[in-house]
């Protein structure tokens, strides 16, 4: 057994197939990147320019025209597979805002949120700003969408990519999400990101493996169950939250869900066409938790060939 | 303690000047919401943002504009956002220059170039095969890069193709 496979022998009876899993996490990942609809213009001008065809959903046909391989993400419009391109950074469709750059289990948060237009919505933990570029876009970039970080280093990076890919619905503020004033709410849906050990990105990370103990799983459970009770008073009833972590620990997904939310809070269940996850646990060391934390979807990096993810839809009742 | 926020702003004068200067589609910057914070930077926002009890706030939409100094001077973030249907006070460059005012190079243009028919002086926006990518300072037949700092990127990645 090696250093990795030690690393994740606690999540042995979680996973369906060990050795793929395993397989899994020693490849690297795929590059996921997702055509920007709010630069459509712009992608359409690029495509006119190497001369190919400028339909809607024209990055495919360009990168492929530059030379680079673009397979579409069954599950996800707009979202492409591309081969070949080591710097994407570098690339004029990146520095012009016509495409970003995404883990492909990244894009799920925005999806389950569901934001429409016109909505009040919250991304507390929201640096670097993919996912709350996507949520914008969900919303056709038109509502209130606020999107929070304490940090100031990953607040730059936030700003940086909202302005980027053209969103002007968003607002950004600064502040101690365990402390987010009560007078900003309600919001209709919240998306918490929560900080976690990031163990799911061992493909990106291989050194993330094995992050997930101790004391640092203890002060990360910690900071995500005040995140979450913090979010859930922000909450209007009726609304939805999706509490979502890059990590396979139960003690920092499962088990806060199970810490924090109370009656007037239900877990729903998720469907996707296209993507593989196993349910939630509703039993972890031991302890029994709430049942309907089944209803948390774990994506493992063998089913769909991405990093590892979980994420629960939670609705708060109205009452 | 005080604490400094966006304040919402009359716009009427920055889509004037804008439209003046580079001649854009018309109706493009209707309906916008303009916020400021202190006296440098116009910030440009969807209508349909509130900000309602939201305090501390970073930033609300895009940077649009800064007001500072004598003239306006416009964001590479709005040069991109804004620019694609530029008229006026906007300069096609190849890749090269592309890369070298990414670099935060300038570009001199040669003197039998006509794109030195660009009006005057002051900030262009910069276009590589129609695409806005950013805003340049155009003065004694140099482009200046304004690009920021923490946006310089070495060896840009994009088709090569001619100025037009």
């Amino acid at each position: 057994m090696d250093v990795l496979e030690a690393s994740l022998q606690r999540y042995r009876e979680l996973v369906d197939d060990w050795a793929e899993f395993l397989d899994a996490c020693r490849r690297p990942l795929p590059l996921v990147v997702w055509e920007n609809p709010l630069r459509r213009d712009l992608a359409r001008r690029l495509a006119e320019a190497v001369g190919v065809a400028a339909d809607d959903g024209c990055l495919a046909a360009l990168l492929r025209a530059r030379g680079y391989t673009a397979e579409p993400v069954r599950w996800h419009p707009g979202a492409l597979r591309v081969g070949g391109l080591a710097k994407p950074g570098l690339t004029i469709e990146h520095y012009t805002g016509v495409m970003h750059v995404q883990e492909e289990v990244s894009l799920v948060p925005p999806r389950v949120l569901g934001a429409r237009a016109g909505e009040r919505v919250l991304d507390l933990c929201a640096a670097p700003g993919g996912k709350t570029a996507g949520i914008a876009i969900g919303m056709g970039d038109a509502g209130t969408l606020v999107a929070n970080d304490v940090r100031p280093h990953r607040l730059r990076a936030l700003r940086s990519n909202c302005e980027r890919l053209g969103v002007t619905s968003v607002v950004v503020t600064p502040i101690d999400g365990t402390r987010y004033p009560l007078q900003a709410g309600p919001f209709d849906r919240i998306l918490l990101d929560v900080p976690c050990s990031c163990e799911g990105n061992l493909r990106a990370t291989p050194g993330a493996a094995g992050l997930a103990q101790g004391r640092v799983l203890e002060g990360r459970s910690g900071l995500q169950a005040t995140l979450l009770g913090r979010a859930w008073k922000l909450l209007a009833p009726g609304g939805t939250l999706v509490y979502s972590t890059c990590t396979f620990a139960p003690e920092e997904n499962e088990v806060v869900l199970d810490y924090v939310l109370g009656d007037e809070a239900e877990i729903v269940p998720l469907g996707f066409d296209g993507l593989r996850f196993t349910a939630g646990v509703d039993r972890w060391a031991g302890a029994s938790l709430r049942p309907d934390c089944t209803n948390l979807a774990r994506f493992w990096p063998h089913l769909n060939d991405t990093g590892g993810f979980t994420v629960a839809r939670i609705r708060k009742v109205a009452v | 303690m005080r604490v400094e926020t966006h304040v919402r702003v009359d716009g009427t004068e920055y889509v004037a000047w804008w439209q003046e200067r580079y001649g854009t589609v018309a109706g493009l910057l209707d309906g916008y919401q303009f916020f400021k914070r202190g006296t440098r930077t116009v910030w440009i926002a969807s209508p349909s943002v509130q900000l309602g009890e939201l305090a501390p706030v970073d930033g609300v939409g895009l940077p649009f504009v800064r007001s500072g100094s004598r003239d306006y001077k416009p964001t590479s973030v709005a040069a991109v956002h804004f620019g694609a249907t530029a008229t006026r006070n906007v300069v096609e460059v190849t890749l090269t220059e592309a890369q070298q005012i990414l670099r935060r190079q300038p570009v001199c243009l040669a003197a039998d170039d006509s794109r030195r028919e660009l009006p005057n002086g002051g900030y262009v926006i910069a276009r590589l095969a129609g695409v806005p990518f950013g805003c340049v300072l155009w003065r004694r037949g140099e482009l200046e890069s304004c690009v920021p700092k923490g946006n310089v990127i070495e060896d840009l990645d994009a088709p090569s193709l001619p100025a037009c």
